[in-house]
């Protein structure tokens, strides 16, 4: 054993590299910009600090107390509506994840059937993708008035752009041998697409449409607040009415019911692939 | 205990797969193969030797046109293959099987789900896309898993086997197209030694058993030796050998490789080296 084996018995070990120096200029950006967009949105620090008491107090006022309890006669309407919340959840990542499914197929680049293809699919994805889903349900409402089915076809558009996305991302990821077997043994392209990509990303796909189901549930209620259905429109309606009991439990309620959903969901993911 | 003569080169008949002044050069300006000019004929078993980078595997996807010779022909029972249109290209490769050094199974897949993409260009399109495939075929496919001595595997899933027995059941694919050539890429370079022996003597038999016209790229020389009616050496992109196994002479070997053999150059040969790959080999 020797006293110091980091001196003597290591005589060719290599300099250490210096610190890259980029990371530091890396910061020093992030922060400038953070800066400049403080000042540019004028950041008050007044308005935080005399901001901070009420918001605790408004949150206080959704709790229920002796004197102003929780409506739970109104329990059984909260059911209607969030059962409608999920249902547009549902609707909307079915459809939309069996419409992204083949879309995804064709986009991807290492299947796609040509160059420009590939270049209209991936121009109207980024597309789909570039519009708010809030923005499309207010849209949607216009056109097919108030209620549930605009909030299903703007979820169902958003989970189209997201799913597809998303897939077509993972299918060009995917091992290429299957597919140059398929192509030598005379498949056509679909064939290829069919027998070759679609088994290796299928469990990929199911996680990506129970992601998308997830963000769906909790989208779908506050697209009430545009007028396209679920329990958002029961929430804007207490918030306006300024039944604040009304309002923590609707809060209260949804929150259990996302957060069922999603410990699901997420449990299901976690098992696939 | 074969006792089919390897009579291939001295009959005159008609060739399966013929190259006419075929080159191929890459996009990237690499030329891959230069003015080849070279007869198969059913039946043969033909080993490609070469250094990696010679252009053993652009040759051998010459014949189903994984990839495109740039000049010359390729002509495939007779028919030029360059030019094709997609369907009839797809006809022509729904007959040529083909194996891979990685296997290229869909490793999520059945066994016998990847052994029915061999079926794929043989059914019509609608059937295919349903996954609808007639008895008939999926009753040929288990045929040709119990051909390679897995039937057992039919319904697990592919990676669940070991790397031999997924050679096999690509081999199995291949044979579900009921093809005329055989094409193999490597086909052992992922195995161990016994494992790479059983798979090549499978080879050579099934090539014996079906008149196969089969074209094997091999690295390791003894391994070609062994097992080869008919030995082509290449070298930059060219023909440097071409002849029988008693034709490879050191000399030959250092004309492909440019250098001498190294230990890494030869597999460790197997005790049980079987008897028809012997006299069908030398």
């Amino acid at each position: 054993m020797e006293d110091n084996p980091a001196h003597s018995a290591r005589p060719s070990l290599p300099p250490p590299p210096p610190f890259p120096w980029q990371l530091w200029a890396i910061a020093g950006v992030v922060f400038a910009f953070l800066w400049w967009s403080a000042v540019e949105t004028g950041v008050n620090w007044e308005a935080f600090r005399e901001g901070f008491p009420e918001l605790g107090e408004y949150f206080g006022r959704l709790l229920p107390t002796s004197e102003n309890p929780w409506p739970l006669d109104y329990l059984p309407l909260i059911q209607e509506k969030l059962i409608e919340t999920i249902k547009i959840a549902l609707g909307a990542s079915i459809i939309g994840s069996a419409l992204a499914l083949p879309f995804a197929l064709l986009g991807a680049r290492n299947l796609a059937a040509g160059k420009w293809v590939y270049n209209l699919g991936r121009g109207f994805l980024n597309l789909v993708r570039t519009i708010p889903d809030l923005i499309l349900a207010t849209l949607l409402a216009a056109v097919f008035g108030i209620g549930p089915v605009a909030g299903l076809l703007a979820l169902t558009v958003f989970t189209f752009g997201i799913v597809a996305k998303l897939l077509c991302d993972t299918i060009e990821t995917i091992d290429p041998g299957p597919m140059e077997s398929v192509t030598a043994a005379g498949g056509s392209y679909l064939e290829r697409a069919l027998y070759a990509a679609f088994p290796q990303v299928a469990p990929d796909f199911t996680a990506y449409s129970l992601y998308a189901f997830e963000v769906n549930v909790r989208a779908a209620a506050v697209l009430g607040l545009v007028g396209a259905g679920g329990i958002g429109a029961n929430l804007q309606q207490s918030i306006s009415f300024m039944n604040y009991s009304r309002v923590g439990l609707i809060i209260f309620v949804t929150f259990i019911v996302v957060l069922i959903i999603d410990t699901f969901s997420t449990w299901l993911r976690s098992r696939l692939v | 205990m074969s006792s089919t003569p390897n009579d291939a080169p001295t009959v005159p008949r008609d060739p399966m797969v013929s190259f006419e002044n075929t080159s191929v050069q890459y996009p990237n300006g690499h030329r891959a193969l230069q003015n080849i000019n070279l007869n198969f004929y059913p039946g043969e078993f033909v080993v490609i030797v070469g250094l990696s980078g010679a252009g053993k595997s652009t040759l051998i996807r010459c014949v189903n046109r994984l990839v495109n010779p740039t000049e010359g022909i390729v002509r495939v029972a007779g028919q030029n293959i360059i030019g094709l249109p997609d369907g009839e290209l797809r006809k022509v490769r729904a007959r040529i099987g083909m194996i891979f050094q990685n296997y290229n199974l869909v490793r999520r897949s059945s066994v016998l789900r990847n052994v029915l993409t061999g079926r794929l260009a043989h059914l019509p399109a609608w059937r295919t896309l349903l996954g609808l495939f007639p008895q008939e075929d999926v009753q040929l496919a288990l045929a040709c898993l119990e051909r390679v001595g897995i039937p057992e595997k039919a319904y697990q899933r592919a990676d669940t086997l070991s790397g031999g027995q997924q050679q096999r059941v690509a081999i199995a694919r291949a044979l579900a197209q009921q093809p005329y050539i055989l094409l193999a890429d490597e086909p052992v370079a992922s195995l161990d030694p016994p494992t790479a022996h059983q798979v090549m003597r499978d080879l050579k038999q099934l090539s014996r058993e079906e008149n196969l016209l089969t074209l094997v790229n091999l690295h390791f020389v003894d391994m070609a030796i062994t097992y080869a009616d008919r030995i082509i050496g290449l070298r930059g992109g060219e023909l440097v050998y071409d002849g029988t196994t008693e034709g490879m002479t050191e000399e030959s070997f250092e004309e492909i490789y440019q250098r001498r053999i190294r230990p890494d150059d030869v597999l460790i040969k197997e005790a049980d080296t079987p008897v028809e790959a012997v006299s069908g080999g030398r």
